[in-house]
């Protein structure tokens, strides 16, 4: 008993260094997220260009965006960009982590850095390596295929049709050493008894890769996967460079439709509504995420 | 290494080359097309025989400010990293506290923000800007790259805070050592390695952020590099060797950056529980 009210002595007592270290990261959320997202959802009711300026419009911004053809071809291409990239990357990412840490005995950390130096170049050169690759004539692309034989001169960013994917491949090569990276940690989480156990049961290297690492990386896969969602929504650099979101907004994305609704079209009440839409698309995945994940666990079992 | 095995490690090896040169032909690209003169420039080639260094030159001679730029970057960069890191060091060591009550709560409140994506904030955070007058100051993207990189940073360094043993705190505690000396002695180099992961993370993402950027900084003077290779993708239209030598420029700090810290970077991401 003289336990039990130790322990509710205890819990009663506040702990202020304890708040105080984590003030400064409350801060920056109050002011850099929890504010803005407070303003942009007010402003999404307005129809505004400059804050002196705004006429009360209700919900007509959002009723807006659901007749919208452009915002539709936006959640097209983020779906396109999805189903590409994410997979792509996983699967070649996944393939270079096996082939570096399993099968190599020397120079891992050469290969390592080489296929990771893409994610580290700057995302608007990306963009102006790639727009220049692809382009008909000068470019080498375009030239070594029809040095194949596959197809003539296109103008692939020019054209409606294959324009999003000419980014879609740039992005694709920035971001599969990212993949990569995250397979190499997760790799190294899997215990040798496991690899070892395989081997003497004489699995074959297929069936070593599907039935241990597959399994074993499935938080890798589930990250990596968000992390790409995340990153169609936010796609900015690469597309505004590379085709500026054309031609007529066939290439457009999320984040480049904000940008010329706002700053181009001075439209910045239809841009928040579009912007809350993204914030909310973001919200649904991460709360889906950390509940998938597990995380805060832990705490709540030191708290009881 | 039995002759069979030591086969196998030739053929993975080349299977890797091919992968890597076919992986390294847009930097190679960039790079031979800052070396070229104006009669090869068009040529669809990646490789050409004739070299020259004009292109550097010019970039270097037309802007003699571009130092500027770099430094800009370099100032905005290194501050909002520092500040990354230090509020979330501070922060999951107030969570691993007794007596925090709520903790779980604002946790996960955080939690919630790690995939806020800033292309959704762009519109609030420049306006915020302009009224504090902070168009054209790096204030205006240091303190939002801060904000946004502070919940994944976080996420990252409580894998490793969980791994610290209380006993080693208590004991700590029991020698007189006080919270802020914990902290910073006996705490933060055992979070090491996965501030490691942090600062160069957050470094890779200021670095190269773009939007935000575009948004706040308008002054020639004052844009980070990111902005620059943007504006000389207009401005040398014409001039194609030279804006390719301007990207060798501004590609080459961080592909150096990057060499220097990658076994570091690749031993904290496998030394730690790295979930998200």
């Amino acid at each position: 008993m003289s336990n039990k009210a130790a322990k509710t002595k205890v819990k009663k007592k506040y702990n202020i260094p304890g708040y105080l270290f984590i003030l400064p990261s409350v801060l920056f959320f109050l002011f850099y997220i929890l504010y803005p997202i407070g303003f942009v959802g007010w402003s999404s009711l307005f129809s505004w260009s400059t804050l002196k300026n705004m006429t009360f419009v209700g919900t007509e911004n959002y009723i807006r965006i659901f007749q919208d053809k452009v915002f539709l071809t936006t959640m097209r291409n983020s779906l396109f960009w999805i189903i590409t990239t994410v997979p792509i990357q996983a699967g070649i990412g996944f393939f270079l982590a096996y082939i570096i840490e399993e099968q190599l005995r020397k120079g891992r950390g050469i290969f390592r850095t080489v296929f990771f130096l893409p994610v580290v170049t700057s995302v608007v050169v990306v963009a102006i390596v790639w727009g220049k690759m692809l382009q008909p004539y000068q470019g080498i692309i375009t030239h070594y295929l029809s040095v194949l034989g596959i197809g003539g001169q296109v103008n692939i960013l020019g054209m409606p049709g294959t324009a999003i994917f000419g980014c879609i491949i740039a992005n694709i090569w920035e971001w599969t050493g990212w993949s990569m990276i995250m397979y190499v940690a997760g790799m190294s989480q899997i215990s040798e008894d496991m690899k070892e156990a395989a081997k003497i049961d004489g699995a074959t290297r297929w069936k070593e890769i599907i039935y241990i690492y597959f399994p074993s990386l499935a938080s890798t896969h589930k990250s990596l996967l968000m992390l790409g969602i995340i990153g169609s929504l936010q796609t900015f650099g690469l597309i505004y460079t590379m085709t500026g979101g054309g031609p007529n907004h066939a290439s457009e994305m999320p984040g480049t439709y904000i940008f010329q609704s706002g700053f181009t079209n001075q439209q910045m009440g239809y841009a928040s509504a579009l912007s809350v839409v993204i914030l909310l698309f973001a919200l649904v995945l991460t709360v889906f995420q950390v509940k998938g994940l597990g995380a805060g666990e832990f705490m709540r079992k030191e708290a009881d | 290494m039995t002759a069979k095995e030591k086969r196998k490690q030739v053929i993975w090896s080349i299977v890797l080359i091919i992968i890597t040169l076919i992986f390294m032909v847009p930097l190679i690209f960039m790079v031979s097309m800052s070396l070229r003169t104006p009669d090869t420039i068009g040529l669809p080639q990646l490789f050409i025989s004739d070299v020259t260094f004009k292109n550097y030159a010019n970039v270097l001679k037309q802007n003699p400010d571009l130092w500027k730029n770099f430094m800009g970057s370099v100032i905005v960069t290194v501050t909002s990293v520092a500040l990354v890191t230090i509020c979330a060091s501070m922060a999951v060591f107030g969570f691993s506290r007794k007596n925090v009550h709520g903790k779980v709560l604002i946790y996960n409140i955080l939690l919630c923000t790690l995939m806020v994506p800033i292309a959704g904030l762009v519109v609030p955070i420049t306006q915020l800007n302009s009224r504090l007058g902070w168009i054209n100051n790096y204030l205006g993207l240091i303190f939002p790259y801060a904000a946004l990189g502070i919940p994944f940073a976080i996420t990252i360094l409580q894998g490793f805070m969980v791994g610290i043993p209380e006993e080693l705190e208590e004991a700590a505690v029991i020698d007189g050592c006080g919270i802020i000396r914990l902290f910073l002695q006996i705490v933060c180099p055992l979070l090491k390695p996965g501030i490691v992961v942090i600062v160069i993370w957050q470094f890779l993402t200021s670095w190269n952020e773009f939007f935000l950027a575009m948004c706040t900084l308008t002054k020639d003077s004052v844009k980070t590099l990111p902005l620059i290779a943007q504006q000389y993708n207009g401005a040398y239209f014409s001039q194609p060797g030279t804006l390719f030598a301007a990207l060798t420029l501004i590609t080459i700090p961080m592909l150096v950056f990057y060499m220097i810290v990658q076994k570091q970077f690749v031993k904290g991401l496998t030394a730690g529980a790295v979930k998200g």
